[in-house]
């Protein structure tokens, strides 16, 4: 019974942060996935996501979604310690839960956050497993979950973004090889969805382009920035606690888990971007449970961590989205008819926000245009005496027609 | 032997059923790969034309700018004929022709 209150209890974090988000407004790679732009990921969640673009909350549904799988794995965080004191168990659920990257990420609708539960699965499936053999010493049926069902969950982590090849190590340790069948059927389930991404990947000109746009981009930077770029990620990744996750990956040594993280922070230095954070909180957990801290040092820290969420993390979080809805929002109210039209960089929340077809600016376009938005200033002169300017937030300037006389 | 009989079994369903859903795959984004495989053909043919301009024009001195590369349109597939000659003012033109459009850039911004 208790544990259905906690379920509850933890349903409503979630639909907060997501209600939270979703207040926000959307963001341009949010849109990307919603909209199912082809590019630059692989289609498994943008396909399931596309198939719900007629539904009228259609992003709340899905930030919810997102947002309860990343706060109900804290059940996989709480099974990795099983064998612990139930304090233990309550302090590494509290580790997931206010890690910054989980608090700032979960209501997101992007694939980080996907990524980062299909990376935490692998991560519970080797804690589990050198679990049992610790206890044991044998292989056996260590894991009671078929290995076809792995190679699945691979299949789809590698069909959700390509960022999941970088976890093929732990990929690599999921399968059982204790038979020769087995060892070869391993070789199988790993590199065949590898070999299908690739044909996938050259089906798709748009994600190859879409690479050799982004290729070094990130790499110019002295290794002053790349360290800055890191200590960042690893911060958002696991707040105070991150020190204590890398301390505990390097402890184990166990080289899967070791290349992994290496691997990812190899990645993000060469790419950086903040919503990576997220990926590493999973690697954060199993380095956590290498150390059995005294109550008072697990208090302190998690006091300390409750304290720089509020004073660093939330404000300083990600970039708040742009004006699209509050000006979408105007331009609904004239109830005119025709094209919107935008001077100036525009991303696909316009796209997203807008019930009009979007055209980027042209002269020759306005006699079917029913607004003109700057984003932020008008580079081609606005004729005012046939447009008048609305009353919306900065950054962006409005321009509806005059309403046709009645 | 029963028993080993069914583990065979077993594993043999298992893989299956993967291996089946990768074939699904396969067949799916091969079929598409077969179908847009002109497109490859055509951008690796568009970039030796670029590569056949840039030569051409730097022989002769002069520089291609990333406008002149832009006209060359997929369309473009042949370079029919290439003319280098000095203009009235002893301006350093190339003109190019291509098989639907010619074009002719004057200067050292050519």
């Amino acid at each position: 019974m208790r544990r259905i209150f906690v379920v509850i209890g933890l349903e409503v974090m979630a639909v907060f942060l997501a209600v939270s988000q979703w207040l926000q407004g959307i963001h341009t790679d949010e849109a990307k996935y919603v909209l199912n732009i082809p590019y630059p990921h692989p289609p498994l969640a943008r396909f399931i996501l596309s198939l719900t673009d007629g539904w009228a909350y259609q992003e709340l549904f899905w930030r919810i979604v997102f947002s309860t799988l990343v706060i109900q794995a804290v059940w996989l965080v709480r099974d990795m310690f099983k064998d612990r004191s139930r304090e233990e168990k309550v302090y590494a659920c509290a580790f997931w839960l206010l890690s910054p990257a989980v608090l700032l990420q979960a209501g997101s609708i992007m694939m980080a956050p996907l990524t980062a539960l299909e990376l935490l699965v692998f991560v519970w499936l080797y804690v589990r497993a050198r679990r049992v053999l610790g206890e044991t010493g044998k292989a056996g049926d260590i894991w009671r979950i078929r290995d076809m069902w792995i190679g699945l969950w691979w299949l789809a982590s590698l069909f959700t973004a390509y960022q999941a090849v970088l976890f093929a190590p732990l990929a690599w340790a999921a399968f059982r090889r204790d038979t020769p069948w087995r060892a070869r059927m391993a070789v199988v389930y790993v590199a065949l969805p590898l070999l299908l991404l690739a044909l996938y990947t050259f089906t798709n000109p748009l994600s190859l382009a879409s690479m050799a746009l982004k290729q070094g981009q990130g790499a110019a930077g002295t290794l002053a920035d790349k360290l800055h770029g890191a200590l960042l990620l690893w911060a958002f990744g696991g707040g105070v606690w991150a020190v204590l996750g890398i301390a505990g990956i390097f402890k184990w040594k166990q080289w899967e888990l070791i290349l992994t993280f290496l691997l990812i922070t190899a990645y993000t230095a060469l790419s950086y971007f903040g919503y990576y954070a997220i990926l590493f909180t999973p690697l954060f957990v199993a380095g956590l449970a290498q150390f059995r801290l005294p109550r008072l040092w697990m208090t302190i820290l998690l006091v300390l961590q409750v304290g720089l969420m509020k004073l660093y993390f939330l404000p300083s979080g990600y970039p708040l989205p742009g004006p699209a809805r509050a000006v979408m929002q105007e331009i609904r109210n004239n109830h005119l008819q025709g094209f919107v039209l935008i001077q100036g960089s525009f991303g696909h929340d316009w796209q997203y926000e807008s019930v009009f077809p979007i055209r980027r600016y042209k002269k020759s376009l306005e006699k079917d245009a029913q607004a003109v938005v700057c984003l932020p200033v008008c580079t081609e002169k606005i004729d005012e005496t046939r447009w008048r300017q609305l009353a919306v937030a900065e950054p962006a300037k409005v321009y509806v027609k005059f309403a046709p006389p009645q | 032997m029963r028993a080993r009989l069914l583990r065979y079994w077993q594993q043999c369903w298992q893989s299956g059923i993967f291996l089946a859903v990768c074939l699904i795959l396969f067949v799916l984004y091969g079929y598409r790969l077969l179908a847009i495989l002109p497109l490859y053909t055509r951008a690796a043919v568009r970039m030796n034309v670029q590569k056949q301009l840039q030569q051409f024009a730097s022989e002769r001195g002069v520089l291609v700018s990333s406008l002149m590369l832009r006209r060359v349109t997929d369309t473009d597939m042949t370079i029919i004929q290439r003319e280098y000659k000095k203009g009235p003012d002893d301006e350093q033109c190339v003109r190019i022709v291509f098989a639907s459009s010619s074009v002719t850039s004057c200067d050292a911004s050519l």
